[in-house]
């Protein structure tokens, strides 16, 4: 296997990773390894790696930040956390590979085969400019990357209009009309977006609350949204959903 | 930096909905008006006893202002109970973090490492590590999913079993129904619960061991029904004089009561001996989450 850079302040992190490394039956040419921002960059720049393994606790500053100084992103990344879930949230709004500490054997081989798969290398420079988007933007400018059967799509928060669930799938309209399925249940996207201005109305609904039309009164009522379509309320979720509309509007 | 002012935004929206979610409840004003006129009759009764003809004025007055104060009162009395409930939840959290549990598996770790059991000694720290993991997730919410708490007890129960070197089996079962991806519980009830069965009663035993949970709803209630087959309350071993009560087990039953107190049920935490071994009885309200 090529250049490969691993990235983390802890000397000991890194010999676990050099250990995980001997263990694991793919081959490595070079490996080097960095324990600061600066010093990363520098040998990123000077190397060119291929695969990059990047701890996002580095002393003060961040894997985001030696992210953001780097212009020319044409490698593979694996990002390694301890335990930091905004980040572990960036990393999956941007679909990108994660791996946590302590990092379990089977893990790192998952990862590292899919580093070999060539197909999910092509999306690369999208993910992190998402990463890096989502990173400096307010919610309304999110994107989120989803995959669905046709391969990875990158959608604007603001132009989903909402999510339906079918089983283990998840349906998302936009504001376009276009509807996209994912391979991915509601329970999933409910975790993600939550906390960027959608809300779970029912069991089988989650909306877009900047999207909504209008609210009809009833048991649990009814919404209709952007694109004209009409979503039901459940009763359990009426009061919680007519106080975040309040707060809108 | 830019994580941290997020994740205060983050932080400022929970607290918001909590604060929201609970002053919503309005059930709770006509319990304590009650209590509170009661306590008012006597002295407005002591009052006319003395001066009967300011008694009138006097009392009129005593009684606008006690309105006003009870209204106080209330909103008092649900953010001190809010206060309560929270306070335990921190409670919950630190007794699972700092107990047995972590140090135990730190000397099963240390063993397999003195054996140079690198295998086993890793995979045992992952399954640690991803257990301390939902805890910590799960602890950060008031309400999780059934699914998810049982998720949950599933690997730490696998993972005690594999400490005792398979020397009890488990059974979960919940009443058709019940449905696991639609019903929301407080984290972790059940945790020390089990946790106190295996210790306390199937540890000390000679013969293999089982735990039976059943997860039946009753009058608007969720109840959990925990029973071992160990050496129960009353035959302690040597070593075991003191009572099979933990430190958290008495937070979860402080827990439970709260949780009643603030959703106005009746629930109850019952131990019970049986023939063989003990049964736990933890009634909680019944949500469903849609």
């Amino acid at each position: 296997m090529d250049t490969t850079l691993i990235v983390d302040d802890e000397k000991h992190c890194i010999y676990n990773m050099l250990d995980l490394i001997s263990q694991c039956s793919f081959e490595f040419d070079f490996i080097i390894t960095a324990q600061s921002v600066e010093e990363a960059v520098y040998k990123t720049k000077e190397f060119k790696p291929d695969l990059i393994f990047l701890d996002i606790h580095l002393g003060n500053q961040t894997g985001f930040d030696f992210l953001s100084k780097i212009k020319k992103r044409d490698f593979e990344l694996i990002f390694i956390t301890a335990y930091d879930q905004y980040a572990i949230k960036a990393f999956k709004f941007s679909a990108l590979d994660y791996l946590l500490k302590p990092i379990n054997p089977e893990d790192f081989k998952r990862a590292l085969r899919e580093y070999k798969n060539k197909e999910s290398r092509k999306y690369l420079k999208n993910k992190m400019n998402v990463l890096l988007n989502n990173l400096k933007n307010d919610i309304s400018k999110r994107k989120i990357a989803i995959s669905s059967q046709e391969g990875l799509e990158f959608l604007d928060l603001n132009k989903i209009v909402r999510l339906e669930a079918d089983g283990n799938y998840t349906h998302i309209f936009m504001k376009k009309g276009t509807k996209i399925t994912a391979s991915k249940n509601l329970k999933f996207f409910e975790e993600m977006l939550s906390d960027s201005n959608f809300f779970r109305v029912h069991h089988s609904h989650m909306i877009n609350l900047a999207l909504v039309k209008k609210y009809y009164r009833g048991k649990g009522g009814y919404l209709v949204m952007d694109d004209d379509t009409s979503v039901n309320v459940s009763i359990r979720k009426k009061e919680g959903l007519l106080k975040y509309l309040s707060e809108q509007y | 930096m830019m994580t941290e002012t997020i994740k205060c935004r983050e932080r400022d929206a929970q607290y918001k909905f909590w604060n929201d979610k609970v002053n919503s409840n309005g059930r709770k004003d006509r319990k304590s008006k009650r209590v509170f006129a009661k306590s008012y009759l006597p002295s407005t009764f002591h009052y006319t006893c003395i001066l009967i003809s300011s008694a009138v004025i006097s009392g009129t007055l005593i009684k606008l202002f006690h309105r006003k104060k009870l209204i106080e009162g209330l909103s008092h009395k649900v953010e001190s109970l809010r206060m309560e409930l929270a306070s335990a939840e921190l409670k919950i959290l630190s007794a699972k973090l700092n107990p047995h549990f972590i140090f135990n598996a730190l000397n099963s770790i240390n063993q397999f490492v003195c054996k140079n059991e690198k295998q086993l000694a890793s995979d045992f720290i992952n399954r640690f590590a991803l257990i301390m993991r939902k805890t910590l997730i799960n602890s950060e919410k008031g309400k999780i999913l059934l699914e998810d708490d049982l998720d949950l007890l599933r690997l730490y129960l696998d993972l005690e079993s594999v400490r005792m070197e398979n020397k009890f089996n488990y059974i979960i079962e919940i009443e058709p129904s019940i449905e696991a991806n639609n019903t929301l519980v407080p984290p972790g009830i059940m945790q020390p619960i089990v946790e106190n069965s295996i210790w306390h009663g199937l540890v000390p035993m000679a013969k293999d061991g089982l735990i039976k949970i059943y997860i039946k709803k009753e009058n608007g209630k969720l109840i959990y029904c925990i029973e071992d087959n160990g050496v129960g309350r009353f035959k302690p071993t040597e070593k075991e004089t003191k009572s099979r009560e933990s430190r958290g087990i008495n937070i979860t039953k402080e827990r439970i009561k709260l949780l009643n107190q603030l959703e106005e049920i009746n629930g109850e935490f019952k131990i019970s001996d049986l023939a063989e071994g003990v049964s736990v009885t933890a009634e909680l309200p019944y949500e469903k989450a849609f």
